[in-house]
Order: C-alpha cells, then structure tokens, then sequence
C-alpha cells in the first residue's frame, strides 16, 4: 500500500491564548484526511485517521499573522511513530546590477 | 482604534478540488471566540461586532475585519518563498508512469517549483505544491445593505502573497447580515509533461452579527477611559 503524507495543521488564538493564559480554548486542530476518516477536525480533539507507513506532517499557524507561535515538542508513543524536528531549507541570491 | 478581527478561512484543497465545492471543506475561526462568536471552525461563521455605542451612548467606531485564506496542507506562510524555488517535499502520491516525467524520470512542476528528480517509481509530488486559496471578491447581503464595506488592500508582508481583503464594518445597525466570500482554490493539472495550479472558483458564505452591547475596555472589561497604572 502507498504511503500517503497527511499534515496536521494547528492554528491557535495567540492574543486569546496569552490573555487567558491558557492554550484551551484557543486553539483549533485540522488535517488533510477528513475524507479518509479523521473526525474532530476544527476542534482541540482531532483524531487523525492513519495507515502504516503514513507520514505525518505538523505545522503551526497563528490566528492573527502579526502574532507568533511554534511548536515545541510533540508527545506521541514511540510504537506509532517517532516526530522529529525539521527545518524548511531556503536560499538566498546575489543580484548583480 | 479598535481591536481588528482577523477571520482565518482554512481549506482543505485536495477535498474541495476533488468535490467540486467549499462545502465541508473549509473551516473558520475568528479572534472573537472569547466574545461569544459563534460556530466557529465550521462553514457557518458567525462574527460577533459588538458595540453599536460607546457606554455614555454616543456613537461607536467603525469595526474592520481582515479575512486571510490558507491550504491545510500548504506551507505555512510565514515561511520564507524564493521564486523559483520549494523549500521542504510533503510527498503525496501520484500514480507512476504518469505522463509527467520527462526522459530522466523527473517529475516537471511549473508554476515557481522546481524539477524533482526521482528515485523510485513510487515517487510523488509534494503536497505542498497547493498554493493558498485566494479571496477574489467579498458580496452578499451585508454589502449590499451597506453593512459591510470590503475592499482588497496590499501589503509589504508576503502573507498571501501581499494582498489581503479588509473591511469596515457600520457598527451603529444591529443586525444579523450574511456575506459570500468568493474563493478561488488553485487545483493541480498536467499537460505536456507539466504540471500548473490551476484556479478553481467557488463560494463560501459566513455571518456578522452587529449588536447593540457597549464597547468596553479589552484590557479592563469597563468603560473606556484612561487604563490604571500600577
């Protein structure tokens, strides 16, 4: 069977979360497999439907793009995968006039 | 000036390309949860404007609303963009000895992503390869009764690529209004050994509810005023 790449997206309430200081409540979770199965999705009780061999993929997104957000860490038995932190690679050019 | 609200529109690309429709394929949320906006995270939206008057009963200020359309699945936006260039694959299948492989077994993207070689015929093509969705017009109900003022607005931040839609809102006419968000959704299609987002145009509509409570102070929840200074 393919392996499939499924992200799972958080999107969290910043301002909401530092005045309240609490991240319940203002933060909201999704993925790209509602139509394979995952339920939960916009809700802080995703439950994300997998295979096998699946990757998966975390990325942050503040509500308000002024605020910043990152994850820090992801807690999940080892049995079922083990996350690791990547980076996005980038590059820069040299414009000569 | 007034705390903006920010309404995040999340689509979930490959869904909404595949049925054709936004229709359970796009959530919302605004930074107004905590003053009571409703339905938030699905379709139904419903914005809450408070503050038709200020406390002493004169005339509240205008409300304005920032709308920014994402991709669940797409690259966050605040990561850096090279024309030309993709940062990071998240690999989604793609069936082998498709026709967009050129005679070295590379996959050829168009559209600012480069060529990826492949080493296997299982490879795939990244999942990031979505573009965001981008707002093209903001009509319905509120804007026709001359509720909702919309208008798209540039930026210097890359955010969407540069352009956001924003709107001022009459806060002095309670009310409940609809409005319809016009979205195109970019959707992956090959020809001549290439692939290019192609954008599909749909519809998703959402609600404001201007009502007659006061504005308060966000920081204390009282009257406006000076803030107390410990």
């Amino acid at each position: 069977m393919l392996s499939r790449t499924i992200t799972i997206k958080v999107v969290v309430d910043t301002v909401g979360a530092l005045a309240s200081e609490a991240l319940a409540g203002n933060f909201y979770l999704l993925d790209t497999n509602r139509t394979e199965g995952s339920t939960g999705l916009g809700t802080e009780f995703l439950k994300t439907r997998v295979r096998p061999g699946d990757r998966l993929v975390w990325t942050i997104l503040a509500l308000e793009c002024e605020a910043y957000v990152a994850i820090d860490k992801i807690l999940i038995a080892p049995q079922f995968c083990v996350p690791t932190k990547e980076t996005y690679s980038g590059r820069s050019e040299e414009h000569t006039s | 000036m007034n705390q903006q609200l920010a309404i995040l529109i999340m689509v979930d690309i490959d869904s909404a390309i595949a049925d054709q429709t936004l229709d359970d394929h796009v959530y919302l949320f605004d930074n107004m949860r905590q003053k009571s906006s409703e339905f938030g995270t699905t379709p139904k939206l419903l914005t809450v404007i408070k503050g038709t008057h200020w406390i002493d009963g004169s005339q509240a200020s205008e409300q304005i609303i920032n709308w920014l359309p994402y991709g669940i699945g797409s690259i966050s936006p605040t990561v850096q963009r090279v024309v030309g260039d993709l940062c990071e694959l998240h690999p989604t299948h793609i069936p082998k000895n498709s026709e967009f492989r050129d005679r070295q077994n590379n996959y050829l993207i168009h559209g600012g992503l480069n060529k990826f070689e492949c080493s296997n015929d299982e490879e795939s093509i990244p999942e990031s390869h979505n573009s965001s969705p981008v707002i093209t017009n903001i009509t319905g109900e509120a804007v026709d009764k001359q509720i909702m003022y919309p208008a798209r607005y540039g930026s210097p931040d890359l955010v969407t690529g540069g352009w956001y839609w924003s709107a001022a809102i009459d806060s002095s006419k309670p009310g409940m209004y609809s409005y319809i968000m016009h979205i195109l959704v970019p959707r992956l299609v090959g020809t001549n050994q290439a692939l290019f987002s192609q954008p599909v145009l749909m519809q998703c509509e959402a609600w404001i509810h201007v009502s007659s409570s006061p504005k308060v102070n966000g920081f204390t929840g009282g009257a406006i005023g000076l803030l107390p200074v410990i």
